[in-house]
């Protein structure tokens, strides 16, 4: 079945670019969002299996969105430019992948989160 | 009894002293002015028409003490009493023409010669009414002629003596008024000296005052916390700020910091008091929450603790001064920030950066860098705008004219820009400008600039409509060769399209008409133009 992914990240160009790797990579792109109230809204309607989350979200972070994550149990990939030790709480314990991301490490971890 | 006269004999019959004879006729001695004390001696005018008696005179009264001055007649008297000073005047009476009576008037009524002494000489025996005369014309004494030399000299004798003392009184009386004066003048300088003095001392307290004032009102004043403390660290001073610092509401002094301050503070202190105290120079730092800032945040103050030493270099005490650094923590911290958000951005740039390389679709490795490296500067062009802008906002017309820097000539002739004056924000013209780098680049490849006589037409606009103000912007092509869609969606289009869409919430819309390339994008201006 064709899983689908919600991608979390406020630079559109990014965002389009993740959404081309992951969807030529066999996933099923939700949004992406570029606000926490995009996110939690499509997470409200669509539902997903996984998401890549991005840490700063403009002038807010994305933890809202952890957080409805984790109370759903769906696993999610952190995608930040900042380091570990500078994330808020809600992203502690998620996989972390460093910008800029190789496609096919980023494929590979949200297949591992969905798995696992 | 007469002796037998020579030519040169005298009239007189006494014996001369003097075996000089004077000249028969006796001149005034010509002298010039002095006063009688000049050498000691003491003037005596002798007055007598005979030059005979003026010798038996000068020889009678001869004597180192003495100088004669001689006369014959009232007028040259009048001279001689005008050239000197004398002690007495010998007047015979009998004269022609102006009698010695007469001269003695003329004497007495000059005020310089008033008080001189004068003796009469006179040849006649008992005149009564002369000597009444006389004493009237305020002679002194009379004597007889022939005259008794032993009297005569004798009767010199006490008017000199009289004249001596009387010029030694007023010499006395000089030299005392001089001192006088001496003194009163050494006096007056005294008290100038003295006023002097007393005007220093009196600027001198006022300065003094004056800068203890602003010593008061500077250190009561100060945001600076300022203590001293004594030899057994009990506070000696307190200043209003470091009351304020610590939320102390009574006075400190006398008491120590244990006594006056909150434990916490005193212990942590205590160490640094007697290091201090011990000759060390201490900087530490306080973060305080004891007075709470408007904003609820700490403080943060520097502690300095420095030995106080007296006059000889012994330590006596210790100054602390406390300092509110929290605009400088802040500012720090504001720094931290920025460098974490520094580091944030880059990577994000070289995430854009990466998904460009990744999406740029070319036939052959040198177009791909081609197009990349295009891509690339485009991206720089936008920053580069944004960074003389001090990243606030770019004009439009500012925008759209850099990212067609290549087509710079053709604008105004084939590309026209049509717009109010209006600023993007960074992220409104960071995506306006990487579309109209595609657009561009695409319309010159194979669009409306790729032959001799397309154009472009570049127009925007804010349209009210319900729900807010909108930002408008469309890019249209025409008299180019017939366009094409795309055979595949690449780089481009999703800048164009996707991104735009997404980034700014809005609508695109792309025609590939046959007469030329529409585009359109229409967002809320609130999205897009530069925060107010």
């Amino acid at each position: 079945m064709t899983k689908r992914v919600l991608i979390v990240e406020d630079d559109a160009l990014l965002a389009l670019d993740i959404a081309h790797q992951l969807s030529d990579a066999g996933f099923e792109v939700i949004g992406p969002a570029t606000s926490v109230a995009k996110a939690l809204r499509l997470v409200a309607e669509s539902g997903c299996d996984v998401a890549v989350l991005d840490v700063n979200l403009g002038k807010e972070t994305g933890a809202p969105v952890a957080l409805e994550l984790r109370a759903r149990g769906t696993p999610f990939v952190v995608l930040s430019g900042y380091s570990s030790e500078q994330h808020p709480a809600a992203f502690h314990g998620a996989p972390f992948l460093a910008k800029p991301a190789r496609p096919d490490v980023l494929v590979a971890m949200l297949r591992k989160s969905i798995g696992a | 009894m007469r002796s037998v006269a020579s030519s040169k004999d005298t009239v007189v019959s006494f014996p001369t002293q003097s075996k000089d004879q004077a000249p028969a006729f006796a001149s005034v001695e010509h002298v010039s002015p002095r006063s009688a004390s000049s050498d000691g001696a003491i003037n005596i005018l002798i007055v007598d028409d005979e030059p005979k008696n003026l010798t038996v005179l000068e020889t009678v009264l001869s004597d180192p003490a003495y100088r004669l001055v001689k006369a014959e007649s009232a007028d040259q008297a009048l001279l001689a009493l005008l050239a000197d000073q004398f002690a007495l005047l010998i007047l015979d009476i009998r004269m022609p023409g102006v009698t010695g009576i007469e001269l003695a008037h003329m004497i007495k009524e000059r005020k310089k010669t008033a008080q001189i002494p004068i003796i009469f000489l006179t040849a006649y025996y008992n005149e009564d009414q002369h000597v009444m005369e006389g004493y009237g014309a305020g002679a002194v004494d009379y004597l007889h002629k022939p005259v008794n030399p032993d009297i005569l000299r004798s009767k010199v004798a006490i008017f000199a003596e009289l004249y001596r003392m009387q010029r030694e009184i007023r010499e006395s009386n000089q030299a005392l008024l001089a001192e006088v004066a001496e003194r009163r003048h050494a006096q007056e300088q005294l008290r100038e000296l003295n006023n002097t003095l007393e005007h220093r001392v009196t600027e001198r307290t006022r300065a003094l005052r004056a800068s203890a004032a602003l010593l008061q009102t500077a250190t009561d004043n100060a945001s600076v916390g300022l203590v001293t403390l004594d030899g057994d660290l009990r506070y000696t001073f307190a200043n209003p700020a470091y009351c304020r610092i610590f939320g102390l509401q009574e006075t400190i002094v006398g008491r120590s910091p244990a006594e006056a301050l909150a434990p916490t503070y005193a212990q942590q202190m205590a160490p640094l008091l007697s290091r201090a105290l011990a000759g060390e120079r201490i900087s530490c730092e306080l973060s305080h929450p004891a007075t709470p800032r408007p904003d609820g945040r700490f403080s943060h103050y520097s502690m300095v603790f420095e030995p106080e030493r007296d006059g000889d270099g012994r330590i006596v005490g210790v100054v602390t001064v406390v300092f509110d650094i929290t605009d400088r923590k802040q500012s720090e911290e504001h720094i931290r920030l920025l460098l974490r958000e520094v580091n944030h951005r880059s990577k994000n740039m070289l995430s854009v950066v990466s998904a460009i390389a990744r999406q740029t679709k070319a036939p052959s490795q040198d177009e791909f860098m081609k197009r990349f490296s295009d891509r690339i500067q485009a991206l720089a062009t936008s920053h580069d705008l944004l960074a003389e802008s001090q990243w606030q906002s770019i004009a439009v017309s500012d925008l759209i004219r850099a990212q067609l820097a290549h087509f710079q000539d053709l604008i105004g002739r084939r590309i026209h820009l049509n717009g109010p004056p209006l600023k993007l924000s960074i992220g409104g013209a960071q995506c306006v400008g990487m579309v109209v780098h595609e657009l561009a680049t695409n319309a010159a490849k194979h669009g409306a600039l790729s032959n001799q006589v397309g154009s472009v037409d570049i127009t925007w606009q804010l349209k009210n409509q319900v729900g807010g103000e909108r930002f408008v912007i469309s890019w249209l092509e025409r008299d180019g060769p017939p366009v094409m869609a795309p055979a595949s969606r690449g780089y481009g289009s999703t800048v164009i399209k996707g991104m735009v869409e997404l980034n700014l919430d809005g609508e695109v819309q792309l025609d590939f008409r046959p007469s030329g390339l529409s585009w359109c994008l229409a967002c809320l201006a609130t999205k897009i133009l530069e925060k107010e």
